[in-house]
C-alpha cells in the first residue's frame, strides 16, 4: 500500500551481483541509501542491476547517487556469508484466495492513515483480541507474569543493549519543544504542512531523552536490572512497537508502528534454551489451531550494514533466531509473524541480571506480531468470518 | 595477516601462539595472562558480542574466511587451531 507517486527513476549499475538467497536482505538495505526513495526493485533477470524510483526529494538527480548503492553494493558482499537455511517445523495445506486488502479498506475493517500505519476496523480488532488472548493462555504454562509497559523507551536503556549501534536506521526519536515560550510561541505560528512533511524551527526543539520502542522486552530486563534475580523468571506483555522502514513501509505486512506480544524468559541457560524449545512446541498447537499454513526457520535480524559481518553471522553461526513464516497464498510467498529468540548472556551482561551469586542471566523471548498475524490470517481465510476455522468463528460470534 | 601475527610466524611460532597472539589483541589480554584453557563463555571479555570481534581479527590475521558452521565451533583455541588448519588444508 504505497500513497505516493514516483516523480523520476534511476537504474543503477551495482558493479557485482548480489547473492540470489539474500537478495531481499540487500533491498531492504538498500532503502536508507539516500532519502526520497519511493520503490527499488531488480532489473529483470539481474541481481547486478537495480531501478531505483524516487519521490518527493528530488535527490534521484544528484550524480553521486548510484555510486553510493555501489558502495552499499560492495559493503553488503564483502560482509555476506551464506549460512544454511534450517526448517524445524512446517505446515501446508495448500490454501489459496486474493489479496483482501481492498475488501478490508472498503468494509471499514482496515483504516489508512499513512505509509505504514494503519487501523482495524471493528472484525479484525476481534479477530487480534482473540488470537492475542490464545497466546496469553499459552503463556500461563510458562509461568509467564503479565506486565505493561510504555510506548516510550529511555535513549539510555536502548544505548545499553547497543540497540541505537545495531539498528540505527529504524529508530524513532521522541523530541518535545525547548521549554522557551519565545521558541513555542515561533513553533506555533510557523508550523506548517509541506504536503508531505512538518516544517517548523528546528532550533525549538529540546533534547532526545527517550525514543518510541522497538521491542517489548528491553522494558522488562531494564526493571529486573542491577537487582539480584531469584531465577528463573518468566514475563508476558503486549506494546506496541515502532521500527522505520523507509520505502519499505506498506500496508499490514509492515507498519512504521505495531503491537507486538512477547513470552520473555531469564534465567540460567538450560532454562532459557529449555523453555524455547518447549514454546515452539506449544505455539505450533496454536497454528494448527488456527489452521495456519507456516513455515519455521533459521533466521537473522535487519542490522545495520556496519555490524552485518559481525552481528549478522553472530546470529546465524549460534542458531539464535527462528521465524515463524506464515504463507501468503495470493503472492506466493510468506511472512514473518512470530519469531523465538535467544541472546545468550548478551542482555544478562547488558542488564546486570544476576542471581545472587553473581551468574550472569541467559535470556530469550517469543514474539509474536500481532497486525501481521491477523494479516496472514485474512490472508489465508478470506474476510469472511462465516468462512474461518471452527475454532474461531465460534467463539468471535 | 596482523603485524604482531606476521612477526610470529616469521619467528616460526606454531600455530597455537599466534591465535593466542590474535587472543591477546582482540581483548587485549597481555599474552602471559591468558589462560591455556581460555574459552569462550569463559573468560568475561570472549563473550557472545566478542566472539565475532575475536572471527574478524583471526579472519584478517590468517587471510583466510570462516564459513558460518565453522565460527560456531571456534570456541576455544584447539578448535581455532583445528578450524585454521582445515581452511589451509583446502587452499
Amino acid at each position: 500500500m504505497k500513497n505516493l507517486r514516483a516523480l523520476g527513476a534511476m537504474d543503477i549499475d551495482l558493479g557485482r551481483e548480489i547473492p540470489s538467497e539474500a537478495a531481499g536482505d540487500f533491498l531492504a538495505k538498500a532503502y536508507y541509501v539516500v532519502d526520497g526513495v519511493e520503490n527499488i526493485t531488480y532489473a529483470s533477470g539481474s541481481l547486478r542491476k537495480i531501478r531505483v524510483e524516487f519521490h518527493a526529494n528530488p535527490r534521484w538527480a544528484e550524480t553521486e547517487t548510484p555510486a553510493k548503492f555501489a558502495a552499499l553494493a560492495a559493503k553488503f558482499c564483502e560482509a555476506y556469508r551464506p549460512a544454511e537455511l534450517k526448517v524445524i517445523g512446517s505446515r501446508k495445506t495448500n490454501k489459496g484466495g486474493p489479496n483482501p486488502e481492498s475488501a478490508l479498506l472498503q468494509a471499514g475493517d482496515l483504516v489508512f492513515y499513512g505509509r505504514g500505519r494503519l487501523g482495524l476496523g471493528p472484525q479484525l480488532t476481534k479477530l487480534f483480541r482473540l488470537l492475542d488472548g490464545d497466546v496469553v493462555t499459552m503463556s500461563q504454562d510458562f509461568a509467564a507474569v503479565p506486565y505493561q509497559f510504555p510506548s516510550l523507551i529511555g535513549a539510555d536503556t536502548l544505548l545499553k543493549c547497543n540497540y541505537l549501534a545495531h539498528f540505527p536506521h529504524s529508530l524513532n526519536l521522541v523530541v518535545n519543544l525547548r521549554e522557551d515560550t519565545e521558541g513555542i510561541s515561533n513553533f506555533a505560528s510557523q508550523a506548517h504542512w509541506k504536503g508531505d512533511h512538518l516544517d517548523y524551527p528546528q532550533k525549538s526543539l529540546g533534547d532526545t531523552r527517550c525514543l518510541l520502542s522497538p521491542s517489548v522486552c528491553f522494558h522488562w530486563y531494564e526493571a529486573l536490572s542491577g537487582k539480584p534475580m531469584a531465577t528463573p523468571q518468566s514475563a508476558t506483555a503486549i506494546g506496541k512497537c515502532f521500527r522505520y522502514e523507509s520505502g519499505r513501509l506498506a500496508g499490514l505486512d509492515r507498519l512504521w508502528d505495531f503491537s507486538m506480544r512477547e513470552i520473555i524468559f531469564a534465567g540460567p541457560q538450560p532454562y532459557v534454551l529449555g523453555q524455547s524449545q518447549r514454546i515452539i512446541g506449544a505455539y505450533q498447537e496454536l497454528l494448527a489451531k488456527w489452521d495456519l499454513d507456516y513455515e519455521i526457520r533459521s533466521a537473522t535480524d535487519p542490522f545495520f550494514i556496519d555490524l552485518m559481518q559481525t552481528q549478522t553471522t553472530f546470529q546465524a553461526a549460534f542458531d539464535l533466531k527462528f521465524e515463524v513464516q506464515a504463507t501468503i497464498p495470493y503472492a506466493k510467498s510468506s511472512i514473518a509473524v512470530s519469531s523465538f529468540n535467544y541472546h545468550m548472556d548478551t542482555l544478562g551482561r547488558a542488564f546486570q541480571l544476576a542471581d545472587s551469586e553473581g551468574h550472569i542471566a541467559h535470556t530469550g523471548c517469543f514474539a509474536v506480531g500481532m497486525e501481521r498475524l491477523v494479516w496472514a490470517f485474512v490472508c489465508q481465510h478470506g474476510t469472511d468470518p462465516a468462512k474461518w476455522p471452527e475454532g474461531v468463528r465460534k467463539r468471535l460470534s | 595477516m596482523s603485524s604482531s601475527a606476521a612477526r610470529s610466524a616469521n619467528n616460526g611460532d606454531s600455530l597455537e601462539s599466534q591465535v593466542y597472539q590474535v587472543i591477546s589483541e582482540t581483548f587485549q589480554i597481555p599474552l602471559p595472562s591468558i589462560p591455556k584453557d581460555i574459552a569462550m563463555g569463559r573468560h568475561p571479555r570472549w563473550d557472545s558480542m566478542g566472539h565475532m570481534n575475536l572471527i574478524v581479527r583471526l579472519e584478517k590475521a590468517f587471510g583466510i574466511r570462516f564459513a558460518v558452521p565453522a565460527i560456531r565451533t571456534m570456541t576455544d583455541v584447539s578448535q581455532i587451531v583445528k578450524a585454521i588448519e582445515a581452511k589451509r588444508t583446502k587452499s
